[in-house]
């Protein structure tokens, strides 16, 4: 299963985002409806195209929280404060657990950067180096079902850059509890 | 090993009755993915790629046995030709597929499934790429802008927008195989 004129990697991606004019997706359909190998490669960006139509960042801003509300996501928030430990229980009837971490001065922050860890290990979990912040209310944490993979013992820090090269950070540990 | 054999040969086996049921099958193996991701693609939705692969199929069997395809060779033209006319139908909200009866064709017997992405090693991965190849994707594949739209958010050209996207997803790609987060 080989082809000749294999088509590349870049016209496949335009292809499954939309991004080529009708005549060239026409030419598209005529190829990959008789190639077996460029339809395999085909599969394989379609695959990843609609991974990520579903993907659900592990940080949001209030608009793509609102957005998920629209298209029926079952989303519980709860709120914290810096320093604080509180554990939660991710319910059975709930898709989305929003955590709101809080109580910082965001005001003039530039940039902030989310660091998820586990508190038994150190060991990093997650980064965003560039995280949607919202001046008043803070950093939301999307937490999500197939998030029960990872250790449920969570730390997460939020550390906050402004123009003026300060920078100020806080903590709030998370231990979850994924019910089935 | 009718695996090997042309796409031609299994029509003509159709069209002369002989060994057709394997061809037939062997048809629809080979075409079933095909057809589902032009549905997947044209029509945005797993039920109507579905619907597509059943109706085309169909459509595709009764013309060979009918012996009504006339490039033995390029079978496939007839698959697209079928293909793009059943979307247009679907779109249009015209006419509804004609069903069929469950026994008659067993679509799901010829549809692999497709790659599933591990929502898990996804979220690592995604975590993985720059903050503007995460913008970029998530604006082409889930906001499903175009190059222009996505270029004036990330202030850049439309030209390097598509560079980071398929650059972007290849990383994706690569981190995906890596973490072993892609099933089949």
């Amino acid at each position: 299963m080989s082809c000749s004129r294999p088509v590349s990697w870049e016209d496949l991606v335009a292809y499954w985002a939309g991004d080529l004019a009708p005549a060239d997706v026409d030419r598209l359909d005529e190829h990959l409806m008789g190639c077996a190998s460029c339809s395999a490669e085909s599969a394989r960006v379609c695959a990843l195209a609609s991974a990520i139509r579903g993907f659900v960042p592990p940080v949001v801003s209030r608009a793509t929280l609102e957005t998920l509300r629209t298209r029926g996501l079952r989303i519980e928030e709860n709120s914290f404060a810096p320093g604080q430990r509180q554990p939660v229980v991710f319910a059975p009837t709930v898709d989305l657990l929003v955590h709101r971490l809080g109580g910082m001065d965001l005001s003039n922050a530039t940039r902030v950067k989310v660091t998820v860890s586990v508190e038994s290990t150190g060991a990093v979990l997650f980064e965003d180096p560039d995280a949607p912040f919202d001046s008043q209310e803070g950093v939301l944490i999307a937490c999500q079902r197939h998030f029960a993979t990872l250790p449920p013992d969570t730390v997460f820090e939020v550390r906050a850059f402004e123009a003026s090269g300060a920078e100020r950070a806080a903590v709030y540990t998370i231990p979850h509890d994924f019910r089935a | 090993m009718i695996e090997g054999v042309a796409d031609g040969e299994l029509v003509r086996r159709i069209t002369q009755r002989e060994g057709a049921r394997e061809a037939e099958a062997e048809l629809c193996r080979r075409f079933a993915p095909r057809i589902r991701l032009y549905g997947l693609r044209h029509l945005g939705s797993e039920d109507h790629a579905a619907d597509l692969v059943q109706g085309v199929l169909l459509a595709v069997l009764e013309a060979t046995r009918a012996g009504r395809i006339e490039e033995l060779d390029h079978v496939d033209r007839f698959v697209l030709g079928t293909c793009r006319n059943v979307a247009l139908r679907v779109r249009q909200k015209e006419a509804r597929m004609k069903p069929v009866e469950e026994s008659e064709l067993d679509v799901a017997e010829f549809v692999p499934n497709l790659e599933r992405v591990d929502l898990g090693a996804l979220g690592h991965c995604m975590g993985k790429l720059d903050a503007r190849s995460r913008t970029v994707l998530v604006l082409s594949f889930q906001a499903e802008s175009g190059a222009d739209e996505i270029a004036r958010v990330t202030e850049t050209s439309a030209g390097n927008v598509r560079v980071l996207r398929h650059r972007a997803l290849a990383q994706l790609r690569r981190c995906l195989e890596g973490a072993g987060g892609a099933e089949t």
